[in-house]
Order: C-alpha cells, then sequence, then structure tokens
C-alpha cells in the first residue's frame, strides 16, 4: 500500500527544485523509519552546534554591552554588615561598584588601573595601543614575508622543495603558542636585552617578532592558495609571450591574485591580534602604555588572560575586562568577514 | 647568459633562501625545545607535577573529544549529506568558518560566563574541557564537511539507484571513504585543543593540585598551563626554566604525536585515491 507521498512517480519538479535532489522511495517501512529517524538525530546535532553558535555571539554581546550602562557603587555598609571590617569594607566596594558606564573612560583614557584602591581606572586606550603595536610590527613583518615564502613556493620551487616546505610550515602552524612564549622569555628575551643594551629583553618587539612566527604559517597558507588559484593558462600565454618569469609574476600572476594576498595579510593580522600566550608572556605586561618598540607593552589579550581570572563577578573590573573581550570579538569578526569577502571575489 | 635569466636566478634565489631560512628557524626552534627539555624530564618527574600535568591534558583532550567529536561530525554530515545548499546550512557553514577564527581567549571568557559561573562548574576539569570543545568544534566540523565532500557523488548515485536509504548511503558508503579524513580533522582539531592555554586560564587550570588528578568538578592541572606558570611565576628562574623545557618538549611530542597521526592519516587518504 503507498500513501501518496511514497507514490513511485518522481515528484513535479517545482520551480528551482534539482530534479537530482529526489531519491527513489523506499518500499522497506522499517529501513525508512530507520532512515528518517537517525537524519532527525543527525540534523538535530546540527541544530544544537547552531544554537550554541549563536549563544556564543549572544552571550559575549550581551556580556560586553552590559559595561556600557552604569551600576551605583555598592554601600561599604552593607559589605561590612557581612563581617569585614572598614577597610575591608572600603577596598570592596571600590573593587565591586562605581561603574559609570561609557563616561569611565574606556575609549577615553589610557589609564589602566583596575585595582587602584582610591580610583580605578579603566582607559583601554593603552592596552589597545600595545595590542595595534605588536600585532601592527606582526603584520609588516609576516605579510612581506609570508608572500614571498608563497610566491617562491609557487613559481619556483622544485617538487622536493614543496615536499619539505609543506610539513614544516605545517609543523610551525601546530606549534602550541606557549611554546613560542617560552622562547621569547628564556631565549629572543636575553638576546633583545643584549642587543639593545636594555635591563628586560620583555618588550614590544619580543611579542611582535613572536607574533610574526605565528602569523606566517597563515599568510602563507591562504596566499600559496591564491597564487594556485590562478589559471595556469594566464602564466603560460605569458612565458609564451617571451616574457620572463619575473615579469610574468609581476604583469599576470600578481595582479590576478592581490584579493587572496591581501585576504591572507588579514587573516594573518587577526591570528596575531587573537593570540595570547606569547605577548602575555614576552611583553612584561607593563601598566604604562608602551612608548616605543623597545618598552614593555599590555595587550588586550593578555590582560583577559591575566586578570579575569581573579576578577569579581559583576565588578565594574570584570565590565571592563568583558567591554575589552567584545571588542576582541568585534575586531576579529571584521576582520574575517572583510579576508572572507576578498577571498570569494578573488576567486576566478 | 641574458639579463632576463639573471633577474629570474636572483628573484629565485633571494625567495629561496627566506623559504629555506623559515623551514630552518622551524625546525630549529623544535630542536631547541627537545634538547634542552627531554634531559630535564627525570627531575621534573622528581619534581612532582609532571604525571599530574600531562594526566589533566590528557584528561582535558578526552573531554574535548567527546563534546566536539559526536557534535562536529553529525553537523559535518548534516552540512554534507542532508542539505548542502540549503540557507540554513549555508549560514551555518558561513557561522562555523567565521567563528574557527576567533581567537581562544575570547573562548575562554564564553566558557567563564557559561561553563564556569553560569552552570556553576567553577574552575574545574569540566568546565575547561567544555570550554575547549566548543573552541575546537567550528574548525573540526569544517575538516570533516571537506573529507565528506571529497567523496566522489557516483559513489552515493550507485547507491542510490541501488535503492539505498540516505542513511544507508551514509554510513556504507560516504563514511567508510571519509573516515582517514575524518579521523585526520579530528586529530588536528584535538592536537590545537591540547596544546592551547589562553582558555585553560580563564577556566581553572592551576599550578600544583592536591586532590585526585581526575577530579571533573576541581581546579587541574595541564601541561601548557604548567609551561607557562614555571617560566613566568617560579621564584628561581634557573630551577624553573629547565623544568619549563622539560615540560614543553612533552608537550610538544604530545602535539607532534597527534599531529603525525593526522598527517599519516591524511597519506593514507591521498593514497587510497590514487592521487
Amino acid at each position: 500500500m503507498l500513501s501518496p507521498e511514497r507514490s513511485l512517480a518522481p515528484p513535479e519538479p517545482a520551480e528551482g527544485v534539482r530534479l537530482s535532489a529526489w531519491r527513489p522511495p523506499i518500499a522497506d517501512a522499517h529501513r525508512a523509519r530507520h532512515d528518517r529517524v537517525m537524519r532527525a538525530l543527525v540534523a538535530a546535532g546540527a541544530g544544537v552546534v547552531g544554537l550554541m553558535l549563536a549563544g556564543f555571539l549572544g552571550v559575549l554581546t550581551v556580556k560586553g554591552l552590559s559595561a556600557l550602562w552604569p551600576i551605583p557603587p555598592v554601600d561599604p555598609a552593607l559589605i561590612q554588615a557581612a563581617g569585614l571590617n572598614a577597610e575591608e569594607a572600603a577596598r570592596a566596594s571600590a573593587a565591586l561598584g562605581g561603574w559609570e558606564g561609557l563616561s569611565a573612560g574606556l575609549l577615553r583614557s589610557a589609564r589602566w588601573a583596575p585595582q587602584a584602591l582610591d580610583t580605578p581606572s579603566f582607559g583601554a586606550l593603552g592596552l589597545m595601543g600595545s595590542t595595534a603595536l605588536t600585532t601592527g610590527l606582526a603584520a609588516l613583518i609576516a605579510a612581506p614575508l609570508g608572500v614571498a615564502v608563497a610566491i617562491y613556493l609557487n613559481a619556483f620551487a622544485r617538487p622536493f622543495e614543496r615536499a619539505w616546505a609543506r610539513p614544516a610550515i605545517e609543523l610551525l602552524a601546530a606549534l602550541p603558542s606557549v611554546l613560542l612564549g617560552l622562547i621569547g622569555v628564556s631565549l629572543l628575551g636575553p638576546a633583545l636585552a643584549r642587543l639593545f643594551n636594555l635591563p628586560s629583553g620583555l618588550v614590544a618587539l619580543n611579542g611582535g617578532l613572536l607574533l610574526a612566527l605565528m602569523a606566517l604559517p597563515t599568510v602563507i597558507a591562504v596566499a600559496w592558495e591564491a597564487l594556485n588559484a590562478v589559471p595556469q593558462t594566464f602564466t603560460e600565454a605569458s612565458l609564451a609571450l617571451g616574457a620572463d618569469r619575473v615579469t610574468t609574476l609581476w604583469r599576470v600572476t600578481l595582479p590576478a591574485s592581490w584579493r587572496g594576498l591581501v585576504a591572507a595579510s588579514l587573516l594573518g593580522l587577526g591570528r596575531a591580534l587573537g593570540e595570547t600566550m606569547a605577548v602575555l608572556m614576552a611583553c612584561g605586561n607593563s601598566e604604562a602604555p608602551p612608548t616605543s618598540l623597545l618598552s614593555p607593552a599590555h595587550a588586550m589579550t593578555a590582560t583577559l588572560a591575566l586578570e579575569l581570572p581573579g576578577a569579581l563577578r559583576d565588578s565594574a573590573h570584570q565590565r571592563a575586562l568583558f567591554a575589552l573581550g567584545l571588542m576582541l570579538l568585534t575586531i576579529s569578526l571584521t576582520n574575517q568577514l572583510v579576508a572572507r569577502r576578498l577571498l570569494r571575489q578573488g576567486a576566478p | 647568459m641574458n639579463s632576463a635569466s639573471r633577474r629570474e636566478r636572483l628573484l629565485a634565489g633571494l625567495l629561496g633562501g627566506l623559504t629555506a631560512a623559515l623551514v630552518a628557524l622551524t625546525v630549529g626552534l623544535v630542536l631547541v625545545i627537545l634538547a634542552r627539555g627531554l634531559p630535564q624530564v627525570g627531575a621534573l618527574l622528581n619534581q612532582g607535577g609532571l604525571g599530574a600535568a600531562a594526566l589533566g591534558t590528557i584528561g582535558l583532550t578526552l573531554i574535548t573529544a567527546l563534546v566536539a567529536a559526536p557534535f562536529g561530525v553529525a553537523t559535518a554530515i548534516a552540512l554534507s549529506e542532508l542539505g548542502p545548499t540549503g540557507r540554513l546550512a549555508r549560514g551555518l557553514r558561513f557561522g562555523l568558518g567565521t567563528l574557527a577564527g576567533v581567537p581562544g581567549v575570547v573562548w575562554g571568557l564564553f566558557g567563564l560566563v557559561v561553563f564556569v559561573q553560569g552552570l556553576a562548574l567553577g574552575p574545574s576539569l569540566l568546565a575547561a574541557g567544555l570550554t575547549l570543545g566548543v573552541f575546537t568544534l567550528p574548525s573540526l566540523t569544517l575538516a570533516c564537511e571537506q573529507a565528506l565532500r571529497a567523496v566522489p557523488e557516483e559513489e552515493r548515485e550507485a547507491a542510490f539507484a541501488l535503492g539505498a536509504t540516505r542513511w544507508e548511503v551514509i554510513t556504507r558508503n560516504v563514511l567508510p571513504r571519509a573516515a582517514p579524513g575524518i579521523l585526520s580533522g579530528v586529530a588536528l582539531g584535538l592536537s590545537r585543543a591540547a596544546g592551547e592555554t589562553a582558555p585553560l586560564l580563564l577556566t581553572g587550570a592551576v599550578y600544583s593540585i592536591s586532590g585526585p588528578v581526575f577530579g571533573l568538578s576541581a581546579p587541574f592541572m595541564a601541561l601548557p598551563h604548567h609551561v607557562y606558570t614555571l617560566v613566568t611565576q617560579h621564584p628561581d628562574p634557573a630551577v624553573g626554566e629547565p623544568l619549563a623545557f622539560a615540560a614543553a618538549a612533552l608537550l610538544l611530542l604530545l602535539s607532534l604525536l597527534i599531529g603525525g597521526l593526522a598527517a599519516g592519516l591524511r597519506a593514507r587518504l591521498r593514497l587510497g585515491e590514487g592521487l
């Protein structure tokens, strides 16, 4: 007995439905039910993942935006009633309250002093400057170097060189960042200190160099793919016209793939921006904002990792840190979207 | 020799030199860590903590696998086999691709808000494992979907033509062929998660524990966090640094092991396809 939905004839191809999406009906009811149940299970799993992603964005947005609204300070007398002495109560009150929302100067001051007893201050400009300094240096090194390596692998390398370079780059990408942080503290730091005659080698330059190393595999992989996507007929036509490889590269390959190369640099920048351990371990974590590449820095990611575990729940400090987290998320998502758009446009 | 070919050789030499330098630097870094770390492993064992840290990392990786692998593979199957071009699938794929690039410390922030505080798990092995699980999910899912889509369409059409249900096609035709790719994607995701430190800082990693190693609801030790603490907070750097290198060498071996597994599986996959 065939129900209408299991009629043996293919359904009328509706507008926009591919005929190949139609499958022959399954005669065996048990198998058909099993098929439906398992497919529903898999779809439910995907649904959970989708909800999780939405929840991720939602939670971080709500928590981050909550820093924009003011909260009244907690009355020290109330805390004293909980069994603390007057001094401890004043301290707890300072830690818990007095958040003035946006007017607290998150984006106007460079003084980040969350633990200061008298007037805690949450100016994030110094942190943002530190991140910009280390990440900018990393991008300035990793983008040209990564594109250069990708060009070599695409246009000049012999097969055995490619066979060696690919696993080496994958190895660099797979190095846990804490290991590079360790290298920064115990090898690169002392070397920089000797080279520039500094009291300590834990400075912005150190973190920037490590970040460049971490961004390189990303830049190389994406740039290599972009160069490989340039149709071989383009380069062959150019070579057949008598142009050498340098001219072909400059006049044909690079113009045809520049979007992908810019996207590669942006993705490398994003990787450096979000990196935590290297800037946490190798930059000194000063309270003062950095004045040059040779002064200590305190990047946004490092601040989050260092201070969130100790920040009291719902305190002004925690709110400010959530706002920092939302800033990081926004920058990283924007960067990704731009890079992916460039990659889509660049695809032939 | 004309000038054009000299130009070519100059550029090739320059770019090749940069590439060789980068490869040498990478290999050098790995060798330095191993050479300085491995002789110290015994000392770190005596000092205590190494075993607990290694076990903590293994426990974390297990929880990560339990969270990320089933959901990741299910999502990959849904994306690749159930409705690859639907609006929902495209939205989900886009979201996964974008979130795969979100920094680990931001996932740690999410873990702190949702698992540590929201679900009141406290700073614990379970909260950290769940955080690493959701952190790994996007990249793992996308890798698995790629493995599934690499299975030729004819494989599916042939099975459908013989009257197989979709689920039968998935389990008997697609999954066996995609298995090496899927396992490789899972292994790669797990090796990334095992070396990740920033989320652990926010979800309860500690330098030493007194209780049982596998207390799910207690603070825990982990190798990457151990490296970080030994090198930044040990009172005597002359003691802390060699120990940090020992923990680093172990962590490196662990991630090389998992990464090598993934590479081996990929090589087998290529062989199987006759490429």
